[in-house]
């Protein structure tokens, strides 16, 4: 398809700027007075949740007991393209160090599609920031508690249909 | 097609082979040199599209040290010839820069990456000094850390043309590397006389992360997420070509439904990395209100990609035989109010810009006639604009590209203004297909389980339209070993550059950074 030839012809610059006029007035009211009105929300006590994939922190599973489910079996560290976790332990028990350098995960989910146990899982805690490099490295007991907001209730309240197009 | 391979058989009989889409032939450096402009001339290759230079060091089943691939394309059959050259490290390789002129970048990265050897002069290299001490994609490569490095000198010779008088008035202007508009890392260095630009040079290179080397470095299944990162602009294009390369390589079926899905994002891609461009286009002009006219499709987009895999930027959507998540529930509808949002957009950006006197006087030059940048190897919207009718999912459809209905915008002239409206008609055209798609997605699974996830012993190539052109990997894989032998990107960034002195030569200095946006150069593409 050949793109048409008037395209190629300027407007009359009187209608132009009108039009132009017109269109941007037309964008103020809206915004200003219309449905569309509040455009931000009060981040981070609440955030969108667009769905429930989550590319976050990887963050443990627990069980009931608040026990990890993970086996030390290795998987997630050989997947790891930026070697970021590091974990030894006997196969078949909690691991003994399990550490994950947040500086280094660059948040891919491959640790969690391997795992068999389903021992670790992508969070949507997304706010990680540190003063030292070493404090971005994570044990094994910090992250049994990372990756889960403080007011998990909240969090939800706003979903994708307040946002602004 | 028939009759074309029959000519070709009939020219150079056994040593040509036929292997799935591809003609392969392999020949001997200089024989090669001389076919060249026969290549060129008698069969119509008029387009390289890419050089790929492998080290064959410690491979046991090559003789030679190097083994140097030619991707050539004859644009009326489509038919995409691969002849393979292997070379000791002594032979000198002469250059096709007077054939394919497009060849010239391509033969210096040969040349300052793999150290390849050149019987002419080939000028200045733009990614290592020449005192780097070590070519990076040998295989047995040692970076020296500590060593001294000079810098790249990027200044211009003195102009034979004119006098010394003349020469007075000239003034070297640099933009970048760090400028708003240009969104990357690329300096520009402008000889200016007055307001107007009589040479330019442009430096890249500051985005270089080693991604070919890296890619040697990582096992197969996790190469994808640095494919992904290979263009932050487009990632899932990327991780698209590179799906299908592996799946292609080991005649894997995907499910219907997967291809389906992957054309929805592919297309949704399209539609973000154009409108990236339009509101750069709009910043170098200095409208900000279409900036964000822009920013708020993108947005639309990237709430898309959001609540399909959790992921805005990097959606890590594609895996080897599919994709990984289904389409949520109410996740079409929601598809559906975007892209009525978006037309919403258009319009308004149509009525702001299209036409607009301001608009078109600002826009109408550096024109790329469509010879010259079948010559440089320029693909995509950019090629588009001049007048060729060079689209891949056209020529060359994949999943269900042959079924929908959709077509490719022409431009007239090759300026900045026909580049922005053929990248408008695109996103009308994307957002079409993906109406089209949705409308009848095909059920069932959207992805398979895939053990064995190494390309057989050979090369492969595979590539795809991107939203700036043929974004294309060659892959060679020995078969067996964790890591691929060795990953070379056709970007289709590092090709269009090479337009750009020509494009803003005797043009306003307002006029450079416009029509380097409109290029839509983007830095991961572009450095690798
Ligand atoms: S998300 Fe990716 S980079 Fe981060 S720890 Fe898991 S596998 Fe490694
Ligand atoms: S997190 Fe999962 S994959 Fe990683 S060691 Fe534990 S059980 Fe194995």
């Amino acid at each position: 398809m050949i793109l048409k030839n008037e395209y190629y012809k300027a407007k009359s610059l009187t209608l132009g700027v009108m039009k132009s006029f017109l269109s941007m007035s037309y964008n103020v009211i809206r915004r200003l007075y219309g449905a569309e009105k509040i455009t931000t929300i009060n981040y981070p006590i609440e955030s969108y949740l667009y769905s429930k994939n989550q590319m976050g922190l990887p963050r443990l599973v627990l069980d009931k007991k608040g026990r990890s489910l993970c086996t030390s079996c290795d998987a997630c560290q050989k997947v790891c393209p930026t070697n970021a976790l590091d974990i030894s332990g006997k196969e078949g028990q909690e691991p003994e160090v399990f550490n994950l350098d947040v500086g280094k995960c660059i948040f891919c989910g491959w640790c969690a599609d391997v795992c068999a146990d389903k021992a670790i899982e992508m969070s949507d805690e997304h706010i990680i920031a540190a003063h030292a490099e070493e404090s971005l490295i994570f044990s094994f007991n910090e992250l049994k508690s990372k990756g889960r907001r403080p007011n998990p209730e909240i969090k939800n309240q706003v979903n994708s249909e307040g946002m602004e197009g | 097609m028939f009759d074309f391979y029959d000519q070709l058989k009939q020219e150079f009989g056994e040593n040509l082979k036929k292997k799935d889409s591809f003609l392969e032939m392999k020949l001997e450096a200089v024989h090669f040199h001389q076919l060249a402009s026969q290549l060129k001339n008698k069969f119509g290759f008029i387009f390289l599209s890419d050089i790929c230079g492998v080290d064959n060091k410690g491979d046991s089943k090559k003789e030679k040290r190097f083994t140097i691939i030619y991707h050539l394309l004859n644009l009326e059959e489509y038919c995409h010839l691969r002849i393979s050259i292997d070379i000791d490290e002594e032979t000198k390789l002469s250059s096709v820069g007077a054939t394919w002129p497009s060849s010239k970048r391509l033969e210096l990265e040969l040349r300052d990456l793999l150290g390849i050897l050149f019987d002419t002069e080939l000028g200045a290299g733009f990614l290592n000094p020449s005192d780097y001490g070590g070519f990076p994609l040998r295989k047995d490569f040692t970076p020296n850390v500590n060593g001294p490095v000079s810098i790249l000198s990027t200044s211009f010779p003195d102009d034979p043309s004119i006098d010394a008088d003349q020469r007075g008035v000239r003034s070297w202007v640099n933009i970048g590397p760090h400028h708003p508009v240009m969104k990357n890392n690329v300096r520009m260095i402008l000889e200016l006389e007055g307001e107007y630009i009589r040479r330019c040079q442009y430096e890249t290179g500051f985005h270089h992360r080693g991604f070919e080397k890296q890619a040697e470095k990582l096992p197969w299944p996790t190469l994808i997420t640095l494919i992904e990162r290979l263009n932050s602009q487009a990632p899932f294009m990327c991780t698209s070509t590179w799906c299908h390369l592996i799946e292609n390589s080991l005649k894997l079926q995907i499910p219907e439904r997967a291809m389906a899905i992957r054309m929805v994002f592919i297309e949704l891609t399209r539609i973000q990395d154009h409108l990236e461009c339009i509101a750069s286009c709009a910043v170098a002009a200095g409208n900000e209100s279409v900036y964000f006219i822009c920013q708020q499709g993108r947005e639309l987009v990237y709430e898309l990609f959001e609540r399909m895999s959790g992921s805005r930027l990097n959606p890590a959507l594609n895996c080897i035989g599919g994709v990984k998540y289904d389409i949520p529930i109410g996740w079409i509808t929601d598809c559906f109010e975007a892209l009525k949002k978006m037309d919403d957009l258009l319009t308004h950006i149509e009525t702001l810009f299209t036409r607009s006197s301001i608009w078109l006087d600002r826009n109408m030059v550096s024109e790329i006639n469509a010879g010259r940048a079948l010559d440089l190897g320029i693909t995509g919207p950019v090629l588009r604009s001049c007048g060729v009718n060079y689209d891949l999912r056209k020529v060359n459809p994949i999943y269900f590209y042959s079924d929908v209905e959709f077509e490719i915008p022409l431009g007239v002239r090759g300026e900045n203004y026909d580049r922005y409206l053929v990248r408008m008609e695109e996103i009308r055209q994307s957002i079409s297909i993906v109406i089209q798609v949705l409308d009848n997605l095909p059920i069932g699974e959207v992805s398979k389980i895939v053990e064995n996830q190494i390309p057989p012993a050979g090369i492969h190539y595979s590539s795809l339209e991107s939203s700036n052109g043929e974004l294309g990997f060659t892959v060679v894989s020995d078969g067996e070993s964790d890591f691929p032998w060795r990953l070379k990107v056709r970007s289709p960034s590092f090709m269009n550059i090479i337009a750009l002195p020509e494009m803003i030569q005797n043009r306003l200095l307002d006029d450079a950074l416009m029509s380097f946006s409109s290029l839509n150069i983007n830095p991961g593409e572009l450095d690798r």
